[in-house]
């Protein structure tokens, strides 16, 4: 079973994602922190990371840094509210595998989850 | 008259010059005159008495020769008495005619003259009554008619002797005389001068100091002193040009004072304006800043260049100078952490070349501006992740619509549906946000404009055959690549083929094409619907304006598609034009650059 950690710091959309990843079969962990995205990370060792860009405290694009600056390879999907901003927030040059954009379209999420994991 | 008393109270220099002249003629030909008829005059006198002198001297000679001869036929031997007669006879009538025209030639009143005229009065006497009737008969007694003679000849010897001496007297009277006439001449000429060359320099000595003080008084009023005034005085003309002179410098004062008033009330004006005026001469340098360019600009004082007075704002120096050259207005725009300046650049007219700047502090319409985006860009931000819960649990319902009733499952769609549009509100927000804010950014690479067309026809299509609309795909063949940002040629053209969805009638024809030109590949979406009326086409950029699509049908949509699509194209250096004909239809074309030819975007993609 694929395990994928979720980290997003607003309870309904993560229960959304949770529900949604589930129905598709995927093992879900989830945080709601940067902090506790990089507990779970070293806890659970997820396949897979679907991270939101705005995160309180420590932000997405930190625990990214912090991740790969630590040999930590594991695909990231980061989850941008705007397609812009995951260019300019410069998240796909600190070694996000790919991007998501809010209003989440889970055809395209899934569709991205199989190409990183394959 | 008054005129008149001044003219004679105040002669011109030519009337002065005239009199001085008239003096001098007039002394001139009177003592010339007087002194050539004088000396006329003399030597005819002189003539006239040597003449008769002459024949004076003359008939005196005669008579003395005439007795001399008398004396002659008297004496002598060997000669009849008769003869001797008739001889004396001849000498005495000779004799008498020269008594005759001497007497009738001796005028004088000399002792000399009297004794020859009692003399011959008494030879006369003689000769007539003593000597007559003896005569006749005889000769007179030599002896008394030598001595007869001998005293005519004594008369006559002192008549001559005196008559000699009077002619040297007369040649020496004649010589004194013409010597004083010519000293008389000499003195009235030298009058004549004197007199002129008092009046002369009488005008001269008038026309000095008032012109001394003409002089003065231009040399003052060139060097600014515009109070100078003459004292009016001197001859007529004079007068006059120290009277016009006072006038003119009357008129240069008042001239000088409207000037600055004028300048003045300028200046004020320049002072209170609430736009920064900085003017700048032909080198760069300012040469004027008004209180509000000084708060602008803190290093703006005259004197120092432009370019260092813009400190931190400075702009491109070469385009500064451009437009400093150049002798068209321009605009410059000077950004800096705290401030925008807008700056108007003009010429300016005058003879000494220079420009003069007008600064507007556009800081506050900035943040506004600023503030504007940013609220946009919160609020769109804001707003998704509650879409994303509608949008996702919405799905997550229809999902698991079997445990639904129909109406449920209807309710379910309208949630869909209605948060698709808030979607597309926001995003179309933000992107209009960020074009504004020059953030707004494109990737251009090469894409193939069919395949995009596909990908968006697909992507509609679906909504199209509600409508019973039949979409149809025309490509070029061969056509270039596109080099653009595909995501950004897919939004124009949904945004393009939606409207031509929503204006088109139920079972209308839309068509989407491709197709090489000149400046790269031109996009077209085209439909037979109602077309868009004259009137509206210059709104269709317009935020927030749509169409009416007729009488009673209402339609949705932000009314920000196409001012998005227009900032797209523009975004990639390309072209939108739209082309309409009512009851006909609307065809809309978008030229991008492909990749035979790369333009370059006309801004550079926001970093």
């Amino acid at each position: 079973v694929t395990r994928v950690l979720v980290v997003e710091d607003s309870a309904t959309i993560l229960l959304l994602l949770r529900t949604r990843l589930e129905m598709a079969g995927y093992e879900v962990v989830t945080a709601s922190s940067g902090a506790g995205a990089l507990d779970a990370l070293r806890d659970e060792q997820p396949d897979l990371v679907v991270m939101d860009v705005m995160l309180p405290g420590k932000s997405g694009m930190e625990v990214l840094a912090e991740m790969r600056s630590a040999g930590d390879e594991t695909p990231v999907i980061v989850c941008t509210a705007h397609r812009d901003e995951a260019d300019r927030s410069g998240a796909m040059a600190a070694g996000a595998n790919d991007y998501i954009v809010k209003p989440i379209d889970f055809e395209e999420l899934f569709e991205k989850l199989r190409g990183l994991l394959d | 008259m008054k005129g008149l008393r001044d003219r004679f109270l105040n002669p011109t220099i030519g009337s002065r010059l005239r009199l001085g002249f008239g003096i001098m003629l007039v002394l001139l030909v009177a003592v010339t005159v007087f002194g050539v008829g004088r000396l006329f005059q003399l030597r005819q006198d002189f003539e006239g008495d040597n003449g008769r002198a002459f024949q004076l001297e003359l008939a005196a000679e005669r008579l003395r020769s005439a007795f001399i001869l008398e004396q002659a036929a008297l004496r002598g031997s060997g000669r009849s008495r008769a003869a001797k007669l008739r001889e004396y006879r001849q000498a005495a009538d000779v004799a008498d005619n020269a008594a005759a025209a001497a007497l009738s030639l001796i005028g004088g009143d000399d002792p000399s003259d009297r004794a020859l005229r009692s003399t011959l009065a008494a030879e006369r006497r003689w000769r007539n009554g003593v000597a007559g009737p003896i005569l006749r008969a005889r000769p007179p007694n030599p002896q008394t008619a030598a001595r007869r003679a001998g005293d005519v000849v004594n008369a006559v010897n002192q008549l001559l002797a005196h008559q000699r001496s009077r002619r040297v007297e007369l040649r020496k009277d004649v010589r004194d005389e013409s010597r004083r006439t010519a000293i008389f001449v000499l003195a009235g000429l030298a009058v004549g001068f004197v007199i002129a060359v008092l009046i002369f320099g009488g005008l001269v000595n008038s026309m000095r100091a008032p012109l001394a003080d003409l002089v003065r008084g231009a040399r003052r009023l060139s060097s600014g002193q515009l109070d100078a005034r003459v004292e009016v005085g001197g001859p007529g003309e004079t007068a006059e040009l120290g009277m016009a002179f006072n006038e003119m410098a009357s008129d240069l004062e008042e001239a000088s004072r409207r000037i600055e008033d004028e300048r003045q009330r300028l200046s004020t004006m320049i002072e209170s304006l609430g736009d920064g005026l900085v003017t700048v001469d032909a080198e760069g340098r300012i040469t004027l800043t008004n209180p509000a360019a000084r708060a602008m600009l803190p290093d703006a004082h005259p004197g120092v260049p432009l370019e260092e007075a813009f400190g931190p704002l400075s702009p491109d120096p070469e385009a500064l100078r451009e437009l400093l050259a150049g002798h068209n207005s321009g605009e410059l725009r000077l950004t800096s952490e705290e401030k925008v300046l807008a700056v108007l650049v003009a010429p300016l007219e005058t003879r000494e070349a220079g420009t003069v700047l007008s600064i507007r502090d556009m800081s506050d319409r900035a943040r506004l501006e600023r503030m504007k985006d940013d609220f946009l860009v919160t609020v769109s931000h804001e707003l998704r992740s509650p879409l994303t819960s509608i949008k996702g649990f919405a799905e997550l319902l229809r999902m698991k619509s079997k445990g639904l009733t129909k109406e449920q499952s209807q309710s379910v769609e309208v949630i869909e549906e209605s948060t698709s549009g808030l979607v597309e509100l926001v995003n179309d927000l933000l992107d209009l946000a960020r074009s504004d804010a020059g953030r707004l950014s494109i990737t251009q690479r090469p894409c193939d404009a069919g395949q995009l067309i596909e990908d968006v026809a697909a992507l509609l299509r679906p909504r199209m055959q509600e409508k019973n609309q039949d979409l149809r795909i025309a490509v070029q063949d061969g056509l270039p690549k596109l080099f653009a940002d595909p995501d950004r040629v897919k939004q124009i053209l949904i945004n393009l083929l939606t409207n031509a969805h929503v204006y088109t009638q139920d079972g209308g024809e839309i068509e989407l094409g491709a197709r090489r030109v000149e400046d790269g590949v031109e996009l077209t979406v085209a439909d037979n619907g109602p077309g868009i009326p004259i009137a509206d086409q210059e709104h269709l950029f317009e935020r927030f304006w749509r169409a009416q699509a007729g009488e009673t049908q209402t339609v949705s949509g932000s009314g920000l598609g196409l001012p998005i699509v227009k900032s797209l194209v523009d975004l990639h250096g390309g072209e939108i034009g739209i082309h309409s004909e009512s009851g006909k239809g609307t065809i809309c074309g978008v030229v991008l650059p492909s990749t035979e030819v790369e333009r370059l975007p006309e801004e550079e993609t926001a970093r």
